[in-house]
C-alpha cells in the first residue's frame, strides 16, 4: 500500500513540475474533490492566466482511497509545492482536518 | 392510421448530458449544468486544439460547440478548459449501462454509443414502479447518485419515438423526459419545424424529399407511400414509417453484419512532404489493419487508400485521391497488403505535394481458412504465423511491446498515437 502511494505521490509531483511554467500575473492551485462514484479523490492542478480563460490538468485519480492516505500524498505535496489546497465536497470535521494538518 | 397491428411496448433512449463534460465537472466537484467547461484535445494533429465536448453553460455562454477549434475559444476568465480522458469515458459509460441492467435483461439493452443506450422496459418496468414516469425517474435519480451523471430520457411506444422524444422534447423539460405514443405521433412529430432534426433524415435526404416537394413530416406522412418507395427505394418506405413514428425493430433480433471492410485513418500531426515518411505511416497503418484482420478471423481480397493533402495546397493538386485494387489472392499477411498500398500511393501521389490526411482499408473479406496456393510462388504460411505471434505479444504486453522497426523513423506515429483512445488522450498516459 505504501508502495502504491508512493508511486502516487511521484505522479503527481512530475505531473506538477512538468505543467507549473511560473508564467507572471498567473494563478496556480490544486483542487481536491471527495468524488464518491470513485469512493475516493480527485486531484487536479488549475491554471488562471491573465486575461484568458482557465485550465485544469488532471494530477491524480485516487479510487477507493482513505482520508488518512489522502493527508499522506497532501503533507507529500505540500513538503515540495506551496500551492493553495481548495478542498471540495469534503465534511466540516475532515476539512478541518485538513486545514490543521495540512500546512 | 391505424396502429392496432403494430408492435408496441415501453422503450427508452438514455443520453448522458453533455458527457464528457459532466464527467469532467462533477470529477471537479463543480455543478455541470451552471459551469462553462469543455474539454478540448491538444493533440498535435488538432491544429492548436479541438472541442470534444462543452457543458450547458458553455454553449449558453459563448456560443460553443462541439466542432470549435481553440482559436474559437473566447479569452474568458469564466471559462474552464480541460484534456480529455478518453479511458476515464468509456469506464463510466461501462458503468451506466451496468445500472441500466439492473433494470432490463441483457436482451433488452442496446449501448447506442458512449453516451446513449436504448432500453427496452416493456416487460420488466411493473418491477421497479407503479407506473412508467415512476420507473424513468427512479433510474435517471439512481444515475445521479452512484455516478453524478445527468441523463436526459425519451420514451415511447417503439425506439424510434423515443429516440425522436429524446432529440426534441427531452431538452426542454424540467425533468429532462421526453414523452411520444402513437396517440401523439400528429401533435409530437409532425409540427417539428426543420425535417432534418428528425433521427434518420440528413441533409442529403432532406434534398431528395424537396425534390419530391416534401418539405417537412407532416408532408412526409401524407405522401404517397408508394411513389416513396418508387423514387427512394427501401429508404422511401422507412421514411414514411418514421413519419408515422412507426418502428417495427425487435431487440432480440440479432443483426448479422457482413464485414465489409476493415480500416484506419489518421490525421498527421504536420504537413508531410517527404516520401519516406509517408510511407512509414502508410506502413504502419497497413500493420494496424493487418492486426485488426487477423484478430477477426478474416484475410482480404482488396485494399484501398485515401490520401488528404494539405489545404495549402489543395487549391494546386486538388484535395487529394482515393483508390483501390483487388489482389490476385486474398491475404492477411502485412508485408503483401502494405506492398499493394505502396503501389497505390507511388502510383498516385504527386511527387512533393504534402500530405496531412491517410486512410487504409481492406476490403472483400473472407474467413481466414487457409492459404490459397499458387504456382508461381511459395507457400508463405510461416510469415503469418510470426505476426499472428506478434499480434500475441502486443495483447498481453501492450501496443508497443513489440513493433516494426519502421516506426522509429522519422515520421513514424505509431508509438505517439499508442497511448491514444479514438485518436484522443486515454488521460492516463502522462507517464
Amino acid at each position: 500500500m505504501a508502495t502504491a502511494l508512493n508511486k502516487e505521490i511521484n505522479n503527481a509531483l512530475t505531473r506538477i513540475d512538468n505543467s507549473f511554467t511560473n508564467i507572471p500575473r498567473t494563478r496556480y492551485w490544486i483542487s481536491i474533490n471527495h468524488y464518491h462514484p470513485d469512493n475516493g479523490y480527485s486531484l487536479f492542478f488549475n491554471i488562471q492566466p491573465p486575461r484568458t480563460f482557465s485550465k485544469s490538468l488532471p494530477l491524480l485519480r485516487l479510487q477507493d482511497c482513505s482520508f488518512d492516505d489522502l493527508l499522506v500524498v497532501l503533507k507529500a505535496i505540500r513538503q515540495s509545492y506551496q500551492f493553495t489546497f481548495e478542498y471540495l465536497n469534503f465534511p466540516r470535521q475532515e476539512r478541518r482536518i485538513l486545514y490543521e494538518e495540512v500546512k | 392510421m391505424d396502429y392496432s397491428q403494430e408492435p408496441t411496448g415501453v422503450y427508452l433512449v438514455i443520453d448522458n448530458k453533455s458527457f464528457y463534460a459532466t464527467v469532467e465537472c462533477t470529477a471537479r466537484g463543480l455543478d455541470p449544468l451552471t459551469t462553462p467547461l469543455v474539454v478540448m484535445s491538444e493533440a498535435a494533429n488538432t491544429n492548436g486544439g479541438l472541442v470534444l465536448a462543452s457543458s450547458p453553460a458553455a454553449k449558453r455562454m459563448f456560443n460553443i460547440s462541439n466542432v470549435n477549434r481553440r482559436r474559437d475559444l473566447p479569452n474568458d476568465k469564466r471559462l474552464l478548459v480541460v484534456p480529455p480522458r478518453m479511458n476515464l469515458y468509456i469506464e463510466r459509460n461501462i458503468a451506466v449501462n451496468n445500472i441500466f441492467r439492473e433494470y432490463v435483461a441483457d436482451e433488452d439493452l442496446i449501448p447506442y454509443s458512449i453516451d446513449e443506450s436504448i432500453l427496452n422496459l416493456t416487460h420488466s418496468w411493473r418491477l421497479f414502479g407503479n407506473n412508467i414516469l415512476q420507473v424513468v425517474r427512479r433510474i435517471q435519480h439512481e444515475v445521479k447518485e452512484r455516478l453524478d451523471l445527468i441523463t436526459t430520457v425519451g420514451l415511447g411506444n417503439n425506439p424510434l419515438q423515443a429516440k425522436i422524444a429524446l432529440d426534441i422534447y427531452s431538452k426542454h423539460n424540467s425533468e429532462f423526459i421526453g414523452v411520444i405514443t402513437y396517440d401523439t405521433v400528429p401533435n409530437k412529430i409532425w409540427p417539428i419545424a426543420d425535417i432534418t432534426d428528425i433521427w434518420g433524415i440528413n441533409h442529403r435526404t432532406a434534398a431528395r424529399l424537396a425534390a419530391l416537394n416534401i418539405h417537412n413530416i407532416h408532408q412526409l406522412a401524407n405522401a404517397d407511400p408508394y411513389l416513396l418507395k418508387e423514387k427512394l427505394g427501401l429508404m422511401g418506405t422507412q421514411l414514411y414509417a418514421t413519419a408515422w413514428g412507426i418502428d417495427r425493430t425487435n431487440m432480440h433480433t440479432q443483426v448479422l453484419r457482413r464485414d465489409k471492410s476493415i480500416g484506419n485513418s489518421q490525421v498527421l500531426p504536420r504537413d508531410y512532404c517527404q516520401k519516406d515518411e509517408i510511407e512509414v505511416v502508410i506502413k504502419e497503418l497497413g500493420a494496424q489493419i493487418c492486426s485488426r484482420l487477423r484478430a477477426h478471423n478474416k484475410q482480404a481480397g482488396g485494399v484501398y487508400l485515401s490520401i488528404g493533402y494539405s489545404l495549402s495546397i489543395q487549391d494546386r493538386y486538388g484535395a487529394g485521391f482515393a483508390h483501390s485494387l483487388k489482389l490476385s489472392t486474398s491475404t492477411a499477411e502485412t508485408d503483401k497488403i502494405t506492398a499493394q498500398l505502396l503501389y497505390l500511393f507511388d502510383k498516385y501521389w504527386e511527387e512533393g505535394a504534402a500530405v496531412r490526411h491517410i486512410g487504409v482499408s481492406v476490403t472483400r473479406l473472407t474467413s481466414r481458412y487457409g492459404e490459397q496456393l499458387d504456382i508461381f510462388s511459395s507457400p508463405r504460411q510461416d510469415k503469418v504465423k510470426v505476426e499472428d505471434v506478434m499480434d500475441e505479444i502486443r495483447r498481453r504486453f501492450g501496443k508497443t511491446a513489440i513493433m516494426r522497426a519502421n516506426s522509429l523513423k522519422p515520421g513514424g506515429t505509431f508509438i505517439a498515437r499508442s497511448g491514444l483512445v479514438g485518436g484522443h488522450s486515454g488521460g492516463n498516459s502522462f507517464e
